[in-house]
């Protein structure tokens, strides 16, 4: 039975320095979050809550291959991440940039 | 003489002669086994003295193998370690001198990893060495000392200027060079002018931020939203090194070390000014474009540019434009646009990047230029020049 919500904090459960795309680039990589973190707790909760803020900062390349990644890789549904995702950051423009990953909307 | 007498002496000749054969057979058998000791030792010594004649011969052999190898290594060593003296130009700037700047850079590259030639730079003229150029100056000595761990190929001198032997002791050419600092310590002083210059070949955000540790301190406090977006620029010039900068597909024409980059940051009081310049030795944004996107789709974008014949300043340009959607590569992210992020970000400062035999420029108000170059810079510098008091607690001394 699935939990009803997870939280994943970046800075305290991940790094509090995400950077790269690829598990090669470095250990705090997008593919890292998305296969460790992300996904795991999708599969586990109903609803998953990223709390964005406390970290250094987030390339685009890190935050496309961990959040662009679940519809790209992982196969899911921009539709069900926008029902069972929640970004919280002060910064609404990273949480925006992130939803246009997902959606594979263009970013300018 | 009687019976008896007769037979006593008959027995006693017996006895001598017995005796005497005893004796003789025992001097015969020691004669015979002193020659045989002799033959033996003759036999041993002759053995002895062929080895050693032998030995004598091999260790002739040897020495006079190793005495040709040696005159050959003499030879070779002296070759390797007869020094081409390098001149440090009196200026060193990538954007007011940038053609005696690249050359000098080339230089190096060509004697030491081309020619396999020792350099020795020659810092007696050195007056001026902008932050940029010595990024570059210090990655390329870290490229001939660490090519090859034996033959570290690239030495110097101290500089006579004392501005500049402070700077080089800063930033720790001095510590790349394994020779003596020769002043004290700067004193923590924040912001400092000048840091060490960080390493790596990966993307390590953590540099990102220890850089801002070491250049500001922890009484100077940057704006978080300008912190985040430099976090990004660089986090993100670190992950298209390793993607982008080293392909195998092209060579440089020298040995490089793989996906290695460089990184310092800098304070111009005078100016109130932070700088941040980020330097890798691959191919270059130019090189490397045509790997990354389709032909047509490069020229759909540098049409929209009006540039049709473009030089390596107008590619990098297009680089900068090319967003993720308009891609093959739908997961492709900004790209290049992480870079200008800090720029708009603080409002005011200036992003260059020289890559290849190009130029590109971008200022806060969102004017771009771009323009070609003679020289081959070997790789790419990413220079940020922001206002260091827009973006910080940071009121000057």
């Amino acid at each position: 039975m699935k939990a009803e919500r997870l939280i994943i904090n970046v800075a305290r459960d991940f790094s509090k320095f995400p950077a790269g795309r690829f598990n090669e680039d470095g250990d705090f990589s997008g593919q890292r979050f998305r296969e460790q973190l992300l996904s795991r707790d999708l599969s586990k909760a109903k609803t998953v809550i990223v709390e964005l803020d406390g970290t250094a900062g987030y390339g685009s390349s890190f935050l496309e291959e961990a959040f662009g990644g679940m519809v790209r890789v992982q196969k899911f549904k921009p539709a069900e991440l926008h029902e069972r995702l929640v970004l919280k950051s002060v910064d609404t423009s990273l949480t925006a940039e992130i939803w246009e990953y997902i959606d594979n909307k263009e970013i300018r | 003489m009687s019976d008896d007498h007769k037979s006593s002496n008959t027995s006693l000749r017996h006895l001598i002669e017995e005796r005497f054969r005893s004796n003789l057979q025992s001097k015969q058998k020691r004669q015979a086994r002193r020659r045989l000791e002799t033959r033996r030792a003759q036999h041993a010594a002759a053995k002895r003295l062929q080895e050693g004649i032998e030995s004598n011969k091999a260790v002739v052999a040897v020495r006079r193998k190793l005495k040709s190898e040696a005159r050959g290594k003499t030879a070779r060593v002296k070759e390797r370690t007869s020094r081409f003296e390098l001149l440090v130009p009196e200026t060193l700037d990538l954007f007011t001198e940038y053609d005696q700047t690249a050359r000098f850079l080339a230089g190096i590259r060509d004697i030491a990893l081309r020619k396999r030639r020792n350099v020795q730079l020659i810092f007696d003229d050195a007056k001026n060495i902008h932050p940029g150029a010595m990024l570059c100056l210090v990655s390329e000595c870290y490229r001939c000392r660490n090519i090859d761990s034996k033959n570290p190929r690239v030495s110097g001198n101290y500089p006579a200027d004392p501005r500049i032997k402070r700077i080089l002791q800063d930033i720790g050419f001095f510590d790349l060079l394994e020779v003596h600092n020769p002043l004290p310590l700067q004193s923590d002083n924040f912001p400092l002018e000048y840091i060490k210059v960080f390493s790596g070949n990966r993307a390590v955000g953590e540099q990102a931020d220890r850089l801002k540790a070491a250049l500001l301190g922890d009484a100077i406090q940057m704006d978080p939203a300008a912190s985040t977006k430099l976090y990004r620029g660089l986090t993100e010039a670190m992950t298209n090194v390793v993607h982008h900068a080293y392909p195998s597909e092209i060579s440089s024409g020298v040995a490089r070390l793989k996906n290695r980059w460089w990184l310092v940051g800098h304070v111009d009081k005078d100016k109130r000014e932070l700088m941040v310049m980020f330097f890798d030795q691959g191919v270059g944004i130019p090189a490397t474009l045509p790997l990354r996107y389709p032909g047509e789709y490069l020229n759909t974008i540098l049409a929209g540019l009006h540039l049709l014949d473009p030089n390596d300043g107008d590619l990098i340009r297009a680089a900068m434009r090319i967003t993720r959607s308009q891609t093959s590569e739908s997961h492709r992210g900004r790209g290049l646009n992480d870079f200008r992020a800090f720029i708009n970000e603080c409002g005011g400062g200036s992003l260059r990047i020289i890559s290849r035999r190009g130029l590109y420029t971008y200022t806060a108000d969102g004017n771009e230029t771009s323009a070609a170059l003679k020289v081959n810079l070997g790789g790419t510098l990413i220079e940020w020049t922001v206002p260091l008091e827009s973006i910080s607690n940071w009121r000057g001394d």
